[in-house]
């Protein structure tokens, strides 16, 4: 315990340091005068008391100072010292330090704010009670769009032992979404139809009210639990919205609980709960039973999640699964050929694309924060050596090495420090601009918090990078002799060497982690470009498009209230064209589906089935979307329901079930109940391919037919016209509403915003990433300037004597740019040895572009020597203008 | 023990030791200090008879046990060194446990 009281009275001592300082002085004081005094009673003269008093009292100067070494830190207060000398030195070259900070700030900041969004997104457990317990069941062959059939969730329910409890709900959107009607608008409501065993699974409970109970499920009792979101939006936050009454597709449901803000399942859009019985489909034949006339995708429409038991792990479950699959199979083949059931760790649904574009940015920023450790560092190192002389001075004045590796190593800390600081605000708005300006589809993005972990650690790396150079520096600086140090500057020609190899490898690393950067970015922009320049195959400026659809339940043939929407859209003034169609921009999966028989083929076996959309247009939709006809004709009045039934197909279709023949004319088949099922239908027109479906999609084979003849509902509405957009919008707003006043309307866009909205998250990726390499690029453009500035500061006696003895200016000038090409050609050649290493990760992100893109390497390397060329030409002319005379005398 | 002034502390040592310790007035300061950290002596100000402002030292409570404790400690050591030095350890001993 002693020398805890020790300590604290030491602390004690730093804060008045000067009262004690004193108060030491007159203690001495006393003791010399009463010695002075003692000696003068035992008959000394005056002086000869005071000269003795003062001997034997020893040295006052070292009694003082072994006095304050007791009294408090010493240590302490010489980095006190430190660090107030750090900060003058800091103040005392502004440039210097603003580029070390800026620096920094740009590396820290933007890591940190990468690594929180991944965090949040991907890395984060999910909300529920023991996430890594529960596992996604689905199938085998498509884990991220398959379902699994309502029967077989039954039996695996009832047999399996590895799951300690299991859930099941609707996996396709569009068959959980619905209207929900009230005092405001009909809207379009997503929700999900789940079992009532979900919430206890997941361990959720509801914020208000409760959740549904299996006896409710069983009884179809229409109870609904909202989404925070939904009860905040809609329903204004009421307190008691329990025991509410809302209309969902027509039908009365109660209002019995709302769910936390974080729970979103199975999707973030998901904003009520039902139970899985009320869903309209609930019990309809064709969703469990395979007439042979779909894909197995097509019926199985539900996913489930079980939790596995206490010691039961997932290969123990999985191959229980497939034990009882294999019963199922040999039970009921024809449902079940050629699946299985995968049982997957449950965790965020990212987007396979987003996951690694978050990841390839996150690589980026760790790139980014490499290359800015290694400019502070280079930084450090030129300051370092310019400050030999001062070092040399400090030990020829008799301090110690420990002393100065003590002091350069603060400096180097205190940088970090403040870096540090500067970079908290740079995260801290890196992260809201990635939350504000990210594009919609990634998953928990609005809950990024600033990861303060992350942040730490690329503090830790800058500070350890900072001592790294301050030791090694003050290591050099301990090796040198003073006395060599201080004669004079001339040893800067022999150390400049040596110096060179060291920076010029960290200036080489740097511009090869920029050239990656750079290639990265490159190509996404060249996808960019070439995403761009795929033929939509329609003109999607001067377009609009409507979604109306007609509440669930409402009365009236949907189809003629689409005939009048029609005929009143038509005579809006500044209208053209007017057509509709069903699943304009339909961006989820395509069904493989199969033709019954295509006249003069044989009929093709299930596994050959390919995606294939059938879609049913009104009016005149291939010109309003300005559609480009290739062969023969558009439907027309003529194809009535009693005529020959007639389809437009697109030139894919036509390739793909008739290559290379003349499609007019032939005939074939459909597969399911549309339109008059057993008669042939006749091609009679072949378009461009339209793809709306996403420009960067393989396309698909569509076949069009009319309405007339599938009877189908089209709540796409597309109206070409040629006034103000604005001004449009709000008319056709107006007349749509005018003959379906209980339809919901969706957001009326341009065709072209809607094609922008898709290029969102690319338009993103590309833009951060090339945010990114700008940086990168520029802090090469320091880095290399600053290496050659620095050379041509070292060598000005070098280049002083050359030019007396006859070098011309231009060798000069041609002497420092080439020194700057070969480290950008040294770095370069590094760099595209790293690209072809680690580029081809990204390739899924790629469009239209190899991983090892001719034009992107080329406009890299071209953009790199010109940067170099730029930054090494400031020094170059400077020490080409360099004047002999003054260079050598200035030594 | 009454209050005593650093230089009524220091003078007595060398007389005392019978000048086997000879040693700078000066450094009793340092050690004076030592001892007020570890709370074993108070400090307190006080005048001299000239008139000048003094340091006057005197022992804590904590200080009174400390001192009891380790006299009790040294007189141990002192006692034990002292016969060892009376009868010195036979070389055969230390052989016997292997230290060779």
């Amino acid at each position: 315990m002693d020398w805890i009281r020790i300590l604290l009275s030491r602390c004690e001592a730093l804060i008045h340091r000067r009262q004690l300082d004193g108060e030491l002085d007159e203690e001495m004081l006393a003791h010399i005068d009463l010695a002075t005094a003692e000696n003068r009673t035992r008959g000394m003269p005056e002086e000869e008391a005071r000269t003795t008093a003062l001997r034997e009292f020893g040295g006052v100067i070292q009694a003082k100072e072994r006095y304050r070494v007791q009294r408090s830190l010493p240590i302490l207060e010489v980095l006190g010292q430190d660090v107030s000398f750090g900060f003058r030195q800091l103040r005392r070259s502004p440039g210097y330090t603003a580029v070390c900070l800026l620096t920094l700030c740009l590396g820290i900041g933007v890591n940190a704010a990468v690594f929180s969004v991944i965090q949040a997104v991907i890395l984060r457990p999910l909300p529920y009670n023991n996430p890594d317990r529960l596992v996604h069941l689905t199938d085998s062959e498509d884990p991220q769009d398959g379902g699994i059939l309502y029967k077989d969730f039954v039996s695996l329910r009832e047999q399996s032992q590895s799951f300690a409890g299991m859930a099941v709900y609707y996996r396709d959107s569009g068959w959980s979404r619905v209207t929900l009607t009230g005092a405001q608008d009909p809207a379009s409501v997503q929700g999900a139809f789940v079992s009532a065993d979900l919430f206890p699974l997941l361990g959720m409970a509801p914020a208000l009210g409760r959740v549904f109970t299996p006896k409710e499920e069983s009884r179809h009792e229409r109870v609904v639990v909202l989404s925070y979101g939904l009860w905040q939006r809609r329903f204004g936050a009421i307190p008691d919205i329990v025991g509410q009454k809302i209309r969902l597709d027509g039908d009365t449901s109660e209002v019995i609980g709302v769910m936390p803000e974080t729970f979103q399942f199975p999707a973030r859009d998901s904003q009520f709960w039902a139970p899985i019985s009320t869903n309209r489909y609930w019990g309809d034949p064709s969703l469990n039973s395979n007439d042979g006339s779909h894909a197995r995708g097509f019926y199985a429409r539900w996913q489930a999640i079980g939790r596995l038991k206490q010691h039961v792990n997932q290969q123990e479950a999985q191959a229980e699964l497939n034990t009882i699959f294999h019963r199922l199979e040999r039970a009921d083949p024809d449902s079940n050929r050629g699946s299985g059931i995968a049982g997957l760790p449950l965790r965020v649904e990212v987007n396979g694309n987003t996951r690694l574009a978050l990841y390839v940015l996150f690589a980026a920023v760790s790139l980014l924060l490499f290359i800015a450790c290694i400019n502070v560092a280079t930084l450090l190192w030129v300051r370092g050596v310019s400050r030999a002389q001062e070092m040399a001075i400090r030990t020829a004045l008799g301090a110690t090495r420990g002393r100065i590796l003590r002091q350069s190593l603060t400096e180097a800390a205190l940088l970090a420090a403040l870096a540090g600081i500067l970079s908290l605000p740079v995260a801290y708005l890196g992260t809201r601009a990635f939350i504000a300006l990210g594009p919609p589809d990634i998953p928990r993005l609005q809950e990024t918090g600033l990861n303060l972990g992350i942040f730490g650690f690329g503090l830790a790396v800058v500070l350890l990078c900072a001592s790294i150079v301050g030791l090694a520096h003050a290591a050099r600086n301990c090796r040198t002799d003073p006395a060599q140090e201080m004669k004079s500057k001339s040893t800067a020609i022999t150390d400049s060497a040596e110096l060179m190899s060291l920076r010029s490898v960290l200036i080489v690393a740097e511009m090869a982690f920029s050239v990656v950067l750079l290639t990265a970015a490159g190509l996404l922009i060249h996808s960019f470009v070439k995403v761009k320049a795929v033929d939509p195959g329609f003109d999607p400026e001067h377009a609009m498009t409507v979604n109306v659809s007609l509440p669930g339940g409402s009365s009236g043939s949907p189809s003629s209230l689409f005939d009048s929407i029609l005929a009143r859209l038509q005579v809006v003034p500044g209208v053209t064209d007017t057509g509709a169609i069903d699943g304009l921009f339909d961006l989820g999966p395509t069904d493989n589906l199969g033709l019954r028989s295509v006249e003069g083929h044989v009929p093709e076996p299930r596994r050959q089935w390919t995606a294939l959309t059938w879609d049913t247009v009104r009016g005149d939709y291939f010109q309003a979307i300005g559609a480009q006809l290739v062969r023969g004709r558009y439907f027309s009045d003529q194809d009535g329901p009693y005529a020959p039934l007639v389809a437009v197909v697109d030139e894919s279709a036509a390739h793909r079930y008739w290559p290379g023949e003349n499609v007019i004319g032939k005939r074939f088949k459909g597969q399911d109940r549309r339109g008059r099922n057993d008669d042939w239908l006749t091609v009679i027109g072949v378009v461009r391919d339209i793809r709306t479906h996403g420009l960067e999609r393989q396309p698909t084979p569509h076949i069009y037919e009319w309405y007339r003849q599938s009877g189908n509902a089209t709540p796409d509405f597309v109206v070409r016209f040629t006034g103000d957009q604005a001004e449009t919008a709000a008319t056709i707003r107006r007349a749509v509403r005018s003959v379906a006043p209980t339809a919901i309307v969706s957001n009326i866009t341009t065709v072209d915003q809607e094609l922008s909205r898709q290029l969102a998250p690319r338009r993103f990726q590309t833009s951060v990433l090339g945010l990114f390499s700008l940086l990168a690029l520029l802090l090469a453009f320091v880095g290399i300037f600053g290496v050659i500035h620095y050379s041509v500061a070292c060598r000005t006696r070098e280049i002083g004597i050359r030019m007396a003895f006859g070098a011309a200016r231009g060798n000069v000038l041609a002497m420092v740019l080439r020194q700057g090409l070969v480290l950008a050609l040294l770095g370069l050649g590094a760099g595209l040895a790293m690209d072809w290493a680690v580029i081809r990760l990204m390739s899924r992100l790629l469009y239209g572009v190899e991983p090892y893109d001719p034009v992107t390497i080329a406009s890299v390397s071209a953009l790199l020597l010109v940067f170099a060329l730029v930054a090494s030409l400031v020094p170059a002319l400077r020490a080409a203008s360099t004047d002999p005379i003054l260079a050598l005398r200035a030594e | 023990m009454g209050s005593l002034h650093g230089y009524t502390i220091a003078r007595p040592i060398e007389q005392v030791s019978n000048h086997t310790v000879i040693m700078n007035q000066g450094t009793i300061y340092p050690a004076l200090l030592r001892l007020q950290q570890g709370k074993w002596i108070k400090a307190e100000w006080g005048v001299l008879e000239t008139g000048r402002r003094a340091k006057f030292y005197s022992l804590s409570k904590l200080g009174g046990r400390k001192f009891e404790t380790e006299t009790e400690n040294w007189e141990r050591v002192a006692t034990a060194m002292s016969r060892f030095l009376a009868h010195p350890v036979e070389e055969s001993r230390w052989t016997g446990y292997g230290f060779c």
